[in-house]
């Protein structure tokens, strides 16, 4: 009895003592600057890098976009909104790519139904609702690139845009800006690129939003235009074709 | 008695000169002589407490703590605080350029590093947050609490000398008034977890209760075995009873008097903790299980009050620990040398020396806290009156018979019985107690281990360290 309470103190100092060297050696460790093993690191400043098959912010590279929209198909929640136009040399090219990353789960499943592998995922997973509200009021919605009409940057421009576009509003100096003004649409539209965030006023999307518009109705008007071209001509070769075969109705019997 | 009482006396004098009632001038002096300095040294402690706490834990748990609040972000909070527009811009621009400046610079990377700036981000924090009374609550109860728990972890410092001139108050029943005034903090949880309205406070605070009443009986038993060994229940005397001339002063330390003092200072230590309710034993609070217990429903500077009082608690019992064991504010060596100084140096390096001690105590109450895992209510209780009352009974009457023997060999070796039972025996007298309680000890501790089954293997594992990977 008295020796199992004794045993019993024993036991319980000496397991203590052990706990307390362990904590006592990582505490040691870890102010001496011998620890091995997992470290915090200082997330903000310090940033781990992220494995190759990681899953993060997609990306679509819209110059081998051919607008097919078989990730849309793909996406299980819809977050793509995809629209695609023909310029006047009648070339077909992705005028809308947004990926609206609140809806976006990151399955991955779009870029394996992407024919040109233009649709990757990247190894950035910080979303910032600062630099990725919209003018429009839709929250991180991306336009990873200078998607909308007919602009085409390549390499150097291309990465100062990316730059351009992940400051925030206030920090676009104004040779950015004058930057982002050369930036002109082939056809003479001052704004082409409804890029990120910010640049852009409220007022200047107004007129890009109506430029599309204008052009989508002219479109919308030049096929109306040409179904009712189509549309008598059809007419007019039924009618042709009406009369012929009343003109030689009794020669000819229609074979089953 | 001394000179800061005789000065606070005059001051009480003074204002019962200009025509305030006698007890009311008690109380002013009282307040600038006594609360004042009290608090704005024990305040700082408790706030730096919970920093070290945080960063120690880091430190046990491979990670870094706190390392980012710095010299700018105070700057900025201060004025963004004192202005009534929001400097933003300006504040940062001068910050970053007054952060520039080398011996600022210097300061930051200090400040920024150990995480001490983020007491001011976690205390501005605190008194910015909504004063929240959930309707439901018993209002007086729930207000009244974090006063009382402050007031049951400070009173107890009245009496806690910091040298031979700087004492509160040197009651001859200090001890006494320690343990009395430390029992306000029962009060206050149990207030706490009944004025809250709640299930989860109700449960933490019955549990605060229950534990800090059963453990209040292993950490009386152990003041009153010191008190015993000592002859008497004054901190000041208490301290003085453990002087050693020489170069050595430690020999006269209470922990080394005997065998049945280290088992003593080990158990007044775990029940000290436990009735501070901190890990491992804080049931009472149980974040796993109960919420955050007792003050799940105390939000902003009333959680805040009942963290201080805990912080405050542990700097108690630090340095309750130097006084009944470590020889209270005496230097380990040359204690003699220290004590013929003038009374100002004296104070200081006795101040100095009594906050070295009490922040070693605080460091292994963190070390403790970060090793152990809570345990359960039911091992709570076992701990307290199946293994701690009976060592500190068993340790009281060690000690007795230890004086009685004493005495008698100083009877028979000097040929004179000491008009009153000395704290430190002659010197035959301490090597006969340590040979003879610390052969019986280690014998019985053997014959403890030898008994019964072997431990099993799996167990056996777990208790010793794990060989370092090379």
């Amino acid at each position: 009895m008295l020796l199992a309470w004794v045993r019993d103190i024993v036991e319980g100092v000496e397991s203590f003592v052990v706990g307390m060297g362990s904590t006592a050696r990582f505490a040691y460790e870890n102010w001496s600057g011998k620890a091995t093993g997992a470290m915090t690191l200082e997330y903000p400043a310090q940033k781990q890098a992220m494995p190759a098959a990681f899953r993060g912010h997609l990306f679509n590279n819209v110059s081998n976009c051919i607008t097919c929209k078989l990730c849309a198909k793909a996406c299980p929640v819809d977050c793509f909104v995809i629209e695609g136009e023909r310029n006047e040399e009648n070339k077909f090219r992705t005028s809308r790519f947004d990926i609206d990353l609140t809806k976006c789960i990151y399955c991955g499943l779009c870029t394996r139904a992407c024919p040109t592998d233009c649709l990757t995922m990247q190894g950035g997973f910080e979303l910032d609702p600062v630099n990725t509200v919209n003018q429009r009021g839709q929250r991180f919605l991306f336009t990873q690139r200078p998607d909308q009409l007919d602009v085409r940057l390549e390499g150097a421009e291309v990465d100062r845009l990316l730059r351009v576009s992940s400051l925030k509003p206030g920090e676009v100096g104004a040779e950015d800006r004058a930057f982002l003004d050369r930036i002109e649409d082939p056809r003479g539209t001052a704004i082409i690129a409804k890029f990120g965030v910010g640049y852009y006023t409220a007022d200047e999307v107004k007129q890009v939003d109506a430029r599309r518009e204008e052009l989508k109705k002219a479109k919308e008007a030049q096929a109306a235009a040409a179904k009712a071209a189509a549309d008598k001509a059809k007419a007019e070769a039924a009618a042709k074709a009406a009369a012929d075969a009343l003109a030689s109705a009794p020669a000819q019997e229609p074979k089953p | 008695m001394n000179g800061f009482h005789q000065s606070f006396l005059a001051t009480a004098a003074w204002f019962s000169s200009c025509g305030l009632p006698g007890w009311l001038g008690l109380v002013l002096a009282g307040v600038v002589f006594y609360a004042v300095p009290l608090f704005a040294v024990v305040l700082p402690i408790a706030g730096l407490g919970q920093i070290f706490e945080r960063k120690i834990a880091a430190a046990m748990q491979r990670r870094i703590g706190p390392s980012t609040t710095g010299i700018v972000g105070i700057l900025r909070l201060t004025v963004n605080l004192a202005l009534p527009w929001k400097a933003k811009a300006e504040c940062n621009r001068l910050a970053e350029r007054l952060v520039a400046f080398g011996p600022v610079a210097l300061l930051d990377r200090l400040l920024t590093r150990t995480g001490v700036a983020q007491l001011a981000a976690d205390g501005v924090k605190m008194i910015g947050k909504e004063d929240l009374v959930p309707s439901g609550v018993d209002g007086w109860l729930f207000r009244a609490a974090p006063y009382l728990a402050i007031a049951g972890a400070f009173l107890p410092f009245v009496v806690v000398p910091w040298s031979q001139h700087l004492v509160g108050a040197d009651l001859s029943i200090g001890l006494v008034w320690v343990a009395a005034a430390g029992g306000l903090t029962a009060v206050a949880i149990l207030l706490a977890g009944w004025g809250s309205n709640n299930k989860w406070t109700m449960l933490g605070g019955m549990r605060a209760v229950a534990q800090i009443v059963s453990y209040e009986i292993p950490v009386g038993l152990c003041m009153a075995a010191v008190a015993m060994w000592c002859g008497t229940l004054s901190l000041q005397q208490m301290v003085a009873a453990q002087y050693h001339p020489g170069v050595l002063s430690f020999l006269g330390w209470n922990l080394i008097q005997s065998p049945f003092m280290v088992i003593l200072a080990g158990t007044f230590y775990l029940a000290a903790i436990a009735e501070c309710q901190r890990t491992p034993f804080d049931t009472a609070e149980a974040e796993s299980e109960l919420v955050s217990g007792f003050n799940t429903e105390m939000s902003g500077l009333r959680w805040g009050m009942f963290a201080m009082a805990e912080y405050t608690e542990t700097f108690l019992i630090g340095a309750l620990f130097a006084v009944l064991f470590l020889g209270g504010y005496q230097s380990p060596v040359g204690e003699q040398w220290i004590l013929s100084l003038p009374p100002l140096a004296e104070t200081v390096i006795h101040v100095a020396i009594m906050t070295a001690k009490c922040l070693v105590a605080i460091w292994v109450m963190m070390w403790i806290r970060w090793t152990l895992p809570r345990f359960r209510i039911d091992q709570v209780m076992r701990l307290a009156w199946l293994k701690l009352v009976p060592l500190a009974l068993v340790c009281l009457f060690g000690l007795a018979l230890t004086m009685l023997l004493g005495a008698r060999i100083e009877q028979v070796a000097y040929g004179r019985l000491l008009s009153a039972p000395s704290a430190q025996l002659p010197l035959i007298a301490w090597a006969l107690s340590w040979l003879l309680a610390g052969g019986a000890i280690i014998a019985l501790v053997v014959a403890a281990k030898r008994s019964g089954p072997p431990m099993p293997a799996a167990l056996r594992r777990l208790t010793t360290a794990p060989a370092r990977k090379a």
